[in-house]
């Protein structure tokens, strides 16, 4: 049996085990980034709620899981220090919704895709499956043994 | 009234009372000089809510500089007004901390979300340079508690709600008003009413999605209510079947001047309080115990 390893907000979990199962729940405009590399066997979850540390550089110190720039730089550090290979790696991604009420103010999960887009680019990483914006919130998760990135939302299942 | 409306106003008539502290102190919330001894005597016999009230006075959050171990230097600490609003924190919590199978909220969603509301207001008016009337926690913290009452009535009508939500586009509290004659804003305000809340607090639960229709003497409030509430669900924290098909005041964004930025900021300056009064509220929940472990592993 799978163990589920429950990743909460503004937080992030590496899983090594073919048994694990990373899951995060209730996406918003947060992002749910996955990353995994299937030779090596390494995975990783990040449950992230706002583009830039700059907003509050002391809180990124402390939560960098909090923010998508300091996230991605500290879950990318972790998981090359576990053994994951640049050359394997599988990046996907959901969340980034925005409210059904269409207006300038919470652009939060929009302006959070691009920032991690752009982390991406500077890294050269690329989005191998993508499922973002919409108004609907979203369950992930990443199955370690079959690297499958399910999203579940409003009854339904999907893998991309 | 169509006959869900019927019901629905006979169980707010029925809902259980609150604690007896809740009740007396809910009557007092504008009262700073109410004398402390009637709320020692009242507290003497629940020695769990008493834990409680030390716990959130001794919290980060509500700030009280060194450890108080009694309810009188809590007092002193934090104040008679704050004091009021940590007991029907305290008090409520066992009703906010159940999951609603009918707005799809897991156990602790809706008390978190309540939580988050109650921090974010208060922190959005501290970011917009607003002095935060007294009531703003509380009225944070109660303004879904209409959600507790209509939550069997959406879980019942759930197939009429997501087919007419996927066709119609439309707003929650339009569609719970058109099938069940009531929406869980009204609900909340009127259960608040019964129990003779403080007027600040009937608003923001019953206003806190039309912000507009609020008295000019509580808009200020319903408006910072209603932009939390909404950053809430943008962050979905609380967000269910429901929490993205609300509208946002444009009167509301504009009379705080919100940006953007703004609103980040205050998520990010919220978090780890209302991380911090959930784990009070909720007791030491398996969820808090879990984060522990993760942070054990991999930092």
């Amino acid at each position: 049996m799978g163990k589920n390893i429950v990743v909460d907000i503004a937080d992030m979990a590496i899983a090594t085990s073919k048994d694990d199962i990373l899951v995060t729940y209730s996406l918003g405009s947060c992002l749910g980034i996955a990353i995994y590399d299937p030779v090596a066997g390494i995975g990783g979850l990040m449950h992230c709620m706002l583009p830039l540390s700059s907003v509050d550089p002391e809180k990124a110190k402390d939560r960098p899981f909090m923010f998508v720039d300091t996230g991605m730089t500290i879950m990318l550090t972790q998981l090359f220090e576990a053994g994951l290979v640049k050359a394997n790696t599988v990046i996907k991604v959901a969340g980034g919704a925005k409210l059904l009420d269409k207006n300038d103010l919470f652009r939060i999960g929009e302006r959070n895709y691009t920032v991690f887009r752009k982390f991406l680019w500077k890294n050269g990483l690329m989005i191998k499956a993508e499922n973002v914006g919409g108004d609907i919130t979203r369950t992930v998760r990443l199955e370690m043994a079959t690297g499958r990135f399910l999203i579940k939302s409003s009854g339904s299942e999907w893998e991309i | 009234m169509n006959s869900s409306a019927k019901e629905i106003t006979r169980e707010i008539e029925l809902f259980p009372a609150m604690p007896a502290l809740c009740k007396f102190v809910s009557t007092h919330l504008n009262d700073p000089n109410v004398d402390f001894k009637m709320i020692a005597e009242e507290l003497k016999y629940d020695p769990g809510m008493t834990a409680n009230i030390l716990k959130l006075a001794n919290s980060a959050y509500f700030g009280a500089a060194g450890r108080v171990t009694s309810l009188q230097t809590a007092i002193a600490r934090v104040g008679m007004k704050r004091m009021f609003q940590l007991v029907i924190a305290s008090g409520f919590s066992k009703t906010l901390v159940k999951p609603l199978s009918g707005y799809n909220l897991r156990p602790e969603e809706l008390l978190m979300h309540s939580v988050f509301v109650a921090v974010a207001s208060e922190e959005l008016a501290r970011v917009t340079g607003i002095h935060p009337p007294d009531l703003l926690f509380t009225a944070g913290l109660l303004h879904d508690m209409g959600k507790v009452i209509m939550d069997k009535h959406v879980e019942k009508a759930v197939s009429i709600f997501s087919e007419k939500a996927n066709k119609e586009q439309a707003f929650f509290d339009v569609l719970e008003k058109e099938i069940l004659g009531m929406c869980h804003a009204e609900a909340g305000g009127t259960l608040l009413e019964q129990w003779k809340f403080p007027h600040e607090l009937i608003s923001a639960a019953r206003f806190h999605h039309d912000p507009a229709k609020a008295s000019v003497e509580d808009i200020m409030l319903v408006n910072i209510v209603h932009i939390s509430d909404m950053l809430s669900y943008s962050e979905g924290i609380g967000a269910g079947i429901d929490g993205f098909r609300y509208r946002t005041s444009r009167e509301a964004i504009s009379s705080l001047g919100l940006k953007t930025s703004i609103l980040e900021m205050v998520t990010s300056h919220s978090m780890d309080k209302v991380e911090e009064l959930e784990k009070v509220l909720c007791g030491e929940s398996g969820r808090v115990v879990k984060k522990e472990k993760n942070v054990r592993k991999f930092h």
